[in-house]
């Protein structure tokens, strides 16, 4: 390398090294994006010509009832699943916190439904589901229970899907919780036993405000993902019976790819891109905010 | 004289010469020796069948293909994107003309074939076109012009148990819809179904269709607007809710051709209606019971109020209109439908789309009679529209299917159907 431009990179270092990631992150993020909101403003029949309409798209979805159902649906599921998957990761990283026998063991399969592939498990789960052939009402039945209709009933549809979804992400928040416990000084706990606190207390005193951080972050992480929730939607019910699971996401796939109408897609694509980043930006705020 | 002798035979010796070496521009399957081309297939019985005959064609042509096959639904975003996209790297795939024909018409997707069939070198001298049944290859034809070639003839049929027939004492399979009902309540037995079909919104349309024509509905009035808010369509609708919501078995909403086929595989269901192609996996000992696969007779579509009027589905190869290797990519959908290929096909339970293969003495040994007798029944009489004759496809089916998932809810048919015509109406007013 010549004198010149070796004096030229030391120079520039502080551009040159982090130009890779900016082109990635031009490229990969900030193009679609763009050209996301470029599509959105006009009406774009796959394989016609795209006609400017300006903000009809967006006048649009605000009086489609399909819309504001798929919106509905987005948070219906998140609302549902989120809790219950902090809930239960809790339990599973206090109790992964303490030792007993096969641990490890029980640790590595109890990750496992976060390392299988998406569309395999609702592949899966959608023959479980079946009400005539599937093994879930084999099971009721074989409790004494009567047999649901799972997915195929509009009032029980997205409440299933959310099953799927905490059995397939809970392992997740779990992880992240258990290394958060296991970041908590022992001497606390010794401190406050010493102080005569019970285990509940301790939890509730100690545990909790620890965690506090941690839980926000898979708050915000699993509060994204669940709100942008495609596979398992898609494959289990397509958004049915009718529209009943239909998410946002799951609208707009249709919308794009099934109904070919591209600029209305990319329309329904930016209200939940402004949706996930309100729910995150919202999330982030208590995270900031003193306890 | 002798000189003018041999100059002629000279001249002569040329002409034939001439002749010789144009006849040596015959058809020749080694002509794109060394290609590679590829082909986007669905996952279907087709596909299947002719897969493991690849090796066959390369041996006979050189020219090496590549399937790539996906389920139905992503299989045709595949195609979609592809297609638009302009890749030359895709040479040709399947098309059903009667789903998406018109888009990929006026899009231009698909390459017309015409230059090629008039070209002794591009075109087998066996390929033999009025083979083809007539139905099936006009749906090929636009403007006169050929794109591509059936493979299939498909239509649907009703699937039913003999044994359960004669133990409901049951002689005959339903001739018409007021059968059907009759037989559905006396068949219905505890857990398993008297009659099951699709009722999964967009996917169940492909199938009541045949409903709405017997009921002497159509997709479209005469000057083009949504015809399901008539009273034919809502009488159709309206039996179709009443037969599965009484006698059909739970769940139907989230039901396509899977869960029905399964259902009634696994003896959960005493009839089906769904595609004829399905008899291969009711023969299929790893699929069904062995009772349902011994007692399995097939019916054409009971008659409705205006008579058996049901659809036929014809699927077919085509050629990319941006591939590279377009002449290899023709020569493959000929191999692929020969006579001696279609003739294969349908002893693999593939309806095909030749009418010789149908004559063929082997499979008349193979096939149920009932099934070739209830196949060819249809065929005579089925209409290729089975989809509206509109660019919209899936969304105007949509439309339909969400008044398909009312009614099965129980809400009443005709508001839901007078939502989903106003709905297509204004689907067609935006295209």
């Amino acid at each position: 390398m010549t004198e010149r431009a070796s004096r030229f990179f030391d120079r520039n270092a502080q551009w040159l090294f982090p130009l890779p990631a900016v082109l990635a992150i031009l490229i990969l993020i900030v193009g679609p994006v763009l050209a996301n909101a470029y599509i959105s403003v006009h009406d774009w029949f796959i394989g016609a010509t795209p006609k400017y309409v300006g903000l009809g798209n967006f006048a649009r979805a605000l009086s489609d009832h399909r819309f504001w159902a798929g919106l509905k649906n987005t948070f219906y599921f998140t609302l549902v699943a989120v809790p219950v998957e902090l809930v239960l990761g809790l339990g599973i990283a206090v109790l992964f916190n303490r030792d007993f026998r096969g641990k490890g063991l029980v640790r590595t399969i109890i990750l496992l439904p976060m390392v299988a592939t998406p569309v395999a498990i609702a592949l899966i789960w959608a023959l479980m589901f079946n009400p005539s052939l599937g093994v879930l009402n084999y099971f009721l039945e074989s409790l004494g229970l009567p047999r649901s209709l799972w997915v195929a009933s509009a009032q029980l549809a997205i409440p299933s899907l959310t099953i799927v979804d905490v059995w397939e992400w809970t392992p997740m928040v779990a992880l992240i919780l258990l290394a958060a416990l296991q970041s908590v000084p022992t001497e606390l706990y010794e401190a406050a036993l010493i102080d005569g606190a019970g285990p509940v207390q301790a939890f509730r005193f100690i545990t909790l405000p620890s965690i506090r951080s941690a839980a926000v972050i898979a708050l915000i992480l699993r509060s994204i993902d669940a709100l942008k929730t495609f596979d398992i939607i898609y494959v289990i019910t397509q958004g049915g019976p009718g529209i009943a699971s239909e998410t946002l996401n799951v609208f707009a796939f249709k919308t794009g790819f099934e109904f070919f109408r591209a600029g209305y897609a990319a329309t329904l694509l930016i209200f939940l891109l402004v949706a996930v980043l309100g729910v995150a930006v919202l999330l982030n705020m208590t995270r900031r905010s003193p306890s | 004289m002798r000189r003018r002798i041999l100059g002629f035979l000279a001249i002569a010796a040329l002409v034939l010469a001439t002749v010789g070496v144009a006849s040596a521009q015959q058809f020749d399957w080694k002509q794109f020796s060394g290609t590679k081309i590829r082909f986007l297939m669905n996952q279907h019985p087709f596909t299947t069948f002719i897969q493991p005959l690849l090796p066959e064609f390369e041996k006979e042509t050189g020219i090496q293909v590549t399937f790539e096959t996906f389920p139905e639904d992503q299989f045709r975003q595949r195609r979609l994107l592809e297609a638009s996209s302009g890749a030359d790297t895709l040479d040709g795939y399947m098309i059903m003309p009667g789903q998406v024909g018109a888009q990929y018409l006026e899009a231009g997707w698909v390459r017309y074939i015409d230059d090629y069939l008039n070209d002794p070198t591009m075109t087998d001298p066996n390929l033999d076109l009025n083979d083809f049944f007539g139905g099936a290859l006009n749906t090929f034809k636009s403007g006169g012009k050929v794109f591509g070639l059936p493979l299939q003839n498909e239509t649907s049929l009703l699937f039913y148990r003999k044994d359960l027939f004669q133990q409901a004492g049951i002689a005959r399979p339903p001739q018409d819809m007021a059968e059907l009902l009759a037989d559905a309540a006396l068949l219905k037995q505890g857990r398993v179904a008297g009659f099951a079909m699709r009722g999964k919104a967009a996917n169940a349309t492909s199938q009541i269709v045949n409903f709405l024509m017997s009921f002497g509905g159509t997709w479209l009035t005469a000057d083009g607007k949504s015809a399901l808010n008539s009273y034919q369509s809502k009488q159709a609708l309206a039996f179709y809710a009443d037969l599965l919501r009484n006698y059909g078995p739970p769940g139907e909403t989230n039901m396509s051709w899977p869960e029905v086929t399964s259902l009634y595989a696994q003896g959960q269901a005493a009839m089906i209606f769904d595609a004829n192609v399905f008899r291969s996996i009711m023969e299929d000992p790893k699929q069904t019971t062995d009772v349902v696969r011994n007692n399995t007779g097939y019916a054409p579509l009971p008659a409705g109020p205006a008579g058996m009027k049901p659809v036929v589905l014809v699927w077919g190869l085509s050629v990319n209109h941006a591939s590279k290797n377009p002449g290899a990519a023709w020569y493959f959908i000929q191999w692929a439908l020969s006579k001696v290929n279609q003739d294969k096909a349908i002893l693999a339970g593939v309806p095909a789309a030749r009418t010789s293969a149908w004559q063929n003495e082997e499979f008349k040994k193979t096939a149920p009679a009932d099934w070739i007798d209830a196949s060819q029944k249809s065929f005579a009489v089925g209409d290729p529209n089975w989809n509206p004759p509109v660019k919209p496809v899936p969304e105007v089916r949509d439309a339909y299917g969400q008044a398909i998932v009312a009614a099965l809810e129980g809400k009443p048919v005709g508001p839901a159907l007078d939502q989903a015509a106003q709905a297509i109406d204004q689907i067609l007013a935006n295209q």
